[in-house]
């Protein structure tokens, strides 16, 4: 009786010593940049190698395939190109892509687009107006509500979506099946070379798996993509508003207006800066008895494998993070859904802003939620689209995402995606 | 087992009574200075005659008190206006002067007390709902901003009829 009364004690003892330490010791602390979200605008590119096993079925999958609902479409007509043209001296990838930038002005392009620059080299702000209406949250919509402005409030918010504009550059390799099965019969190593070593170990897995099943036929797209912003910020914006734009109002003399149409153009100051490398693979294993067509497999295997690189961007890059303020906490719910690209596989971390003594800003990790339910479509004209359906009437409405999830959770705090 | 048990009562006995002894309390926050019942923010320009602003509320409660939300607003607009900021211009309160309150102390009591006018010159944005950001723990206090539309001309006209600040214009011949 002796001894089990002490062990107790002990037991007891070495539990409470466990909670206290976990209750002076750091909180999860999170970084955040800002708790706004805002839309991101890309455009993707694809290097073309024209010697590459299927490059021109890939190819036509690459142009052929959507912009995720998440995102501005900011595709400019070039897509496409041939690396063997911008190589010059250097054989790397990074340096192409910068010679390539250089000489097709992808920065002017980028800037040109934003204010759609006619053939005049007239600029206007539809495109600006228009994304901000699109990017505002329900929140900033009812503020402009109330506000003498209205909704040219948020379509000045607009210009604040010009900073988050990316491009996406993807080198895509397909591989056989055969070329797997063969590697696997020289060892992990050798499997391990066929994927240059990036993402060396699910790479790898991902592989075998598809070598060890022999019901399959098997065709593994690779994508690597590399991750460029273009600079913009005041002093650019200033130098751009200033010395570049001219409009069809302008007051300007023509001699004016062809000098600054021609300061644009040969401008230098828009540039892309490099921000992250990242690698995914699409594994489609074609069975004896599917219908679709080799062209048709290699298409949902390219599109998979961008989709797949563009999730794994959005996980290691802040800014490509949906982040909204919860709605209510009972039910569990936000004022998001298919615009931000909600899936029902999301899952959202829950933060809670803290100021400490030192006046620090922090955010604080409250728990985890995930999607529940019915996905809220508040994409471009779902609305109307919803009002033409037969029984619309009946049908209930839903105007937020409904999420599942356990912890102490106020109205207000910052969910942000991690998945 | 003696041997076991001695070893486990030196060891985490003393333990945790050094821990229990020198961990602070976690929530507890020393505060030098008072903590003010409510901020307000400027937003953009209302509509014509009205202000929008933002509150923000101190309390130790985590959900916000909305009644109290309205009244912040509107005795804020009243008595205290609030700093413009840039692009946003500031509004001076529509009683500037101080004596006002305790000499018409029976007609703000009445005014702000539950369910009182105070109600008709206010509304909550999106319902209350709490912006990103705008939840903020500071130790064991919650500063929460919500954003409120004060029908600040209304207001006026109100005080005007009641004979507790002189019409605009009203001296001049």
């Amino acid at each position: 009786m002796k001894y089990y009364l002490s062990y107790s004690i002990a037991l007891l003892c070495l539990f409470l010593t466990a909670e206290v330490f976990a209750q002076i010791l750091p909180r999860h602390h999170r970084d955040i940049h800002s708790a706004i979200y805002r839309r991101s605008s890309l455009y993707t590119l694809m290097v073309n190698d024209v010697d590459r096993n299927k490059a021109e079925v890939i190819k036509r999958s690459f142009k052929g395939s959507p912009m995720p609902d998440k995102f501005n479409d900011h595709n400019l007509s070039i897509r496409v190109f041939n690396p063997m043209h911008y190589s010059a001296s250097n054989t790397d990838l990074p340096d192409i892509i910068n010679n390539f930038f250089r000489e097709n002005r992808i920065g002017q392009g980028l800037v040109a687009k934003w204010f759609n620059r006619d053939g005049k080299g007239y600029f206007n702000i539809n495109l600006v107006a228009e994304r901000g209406l699109y990017n505002a949250s329900v929140m900033q919509a009812e503020i402009a509500r109330f506000s003498a402005r209205g909704s040219s409030l948020l379509a000045d918010a607009g210009a604040e979506l010009i900073y988050n504009t990316f491009v996406v550059v993807n080198r895509f390799n397909y591989i056989p099946k055969e070329e797997i099965i063969d590697a696997a019969s020289r060892g992990v190593n050798e499997v391990a070379r066929l994927v240059n070593r990036v993402e060396a170990v699910r790479g790898v897995n991902l592989l075998l798996d598809l070598a060890s099943d022999v019901a399959a036929e098997g065709y593994v797209v690779q994508a690597h993509s590399y991750l460029y912003k273009l600079k913009w910020n005041d002093s650019i914006a200033a130098v751009f508003y200033n010395n570049y734009w001219v409009d069809e109002s302008s007051m300007y003399s023509v001699e004016e207006k062809q000098r600054r149409k021609l300061a644009f153009e040969n401008s230098d100051i828009f540039q892309l800066e490099f921000v992250g490398f990242d690698a995914a693979w699409a594994l489609l294993p074609a069975t004896i008895f599917t219908q679709k067509t080799e062209e048709e497999l290699i298409y949902i295997a390219t599109v998979r494998a961008i989709d797949a690189v563009i999730a794994k961007l959005q996980r290691e890059h802040d800014v490509f993070k949906t982040k909204a303020p919860l709605y209510t906490v009972e039910p569990l719910s936000a004022k998001i859904g298919l615009k931000e690209g909600l899936t029902n596989n999301c899952r959202f971390e829950v933060l809670e802003k803290t100021i400490d003594k030192n006046g620090r800003t922090k955010y604080v990790r409250k728990g985890v939620i995930r999607v529940d339910g019915q996905i809220w479509d508040n994409r471009f004209m779902a609305d109307e689209e919803r009002e033409l359906t037969e029984g619309a009437d009946n049908l209930p409405v839903i105007d937020r995402t409904h999420f599942r999830g356990r912890g102490k959770f106020y109205p207000g705090m910052l969910i942000r995606q991690i998945r | 087992m003696k041997i076991i048990t001695k070893i486990t009562g030196f060891f985490f006995v003393p333990l945790f009574v050094l821990c229990v002894s020198s961990c602070a309390p976690v929530r507890k926050v020393e505060r030098a200075v008072e903590v003010p019942r409510f901020e307000i923010e400027a937003m953009p320009t209302g509509i014509k005659g009205t202000y929008l602003l933002k509150v923000w509320t101190y309390s130790t409660n985590p959900m916000p008190d909305f009644k109290q939300v309205k009244r912040n607003a509107v005795y804020g607009v009243l008595f205290e206006g609030f700093k413009g900021k840039r692009g946003i211009a500031g509004q001076k309160p529509i009683v500037p002067n101080p004596k006002i309150k305790t000499e018409k102390a029976e007609f703000f009591n009445a005014f702000f007390a539950e369910g009182g006018a105070y109600l008709n010159f206010v509304d909550l944005v999106n319902d209350g709902a709490i912006a990103a950001g705008d939840r903020i723990r500071m130790g064991d206090l919650f500063r929460i901003g919500i954003v409120s539309s004060v029908k600040a001309a209304e207001l006026r006209k109100h005080l005007e009829e009641a004979g507790i600040i002189p019409r605009l214009g009203e001296g001049f011949y």
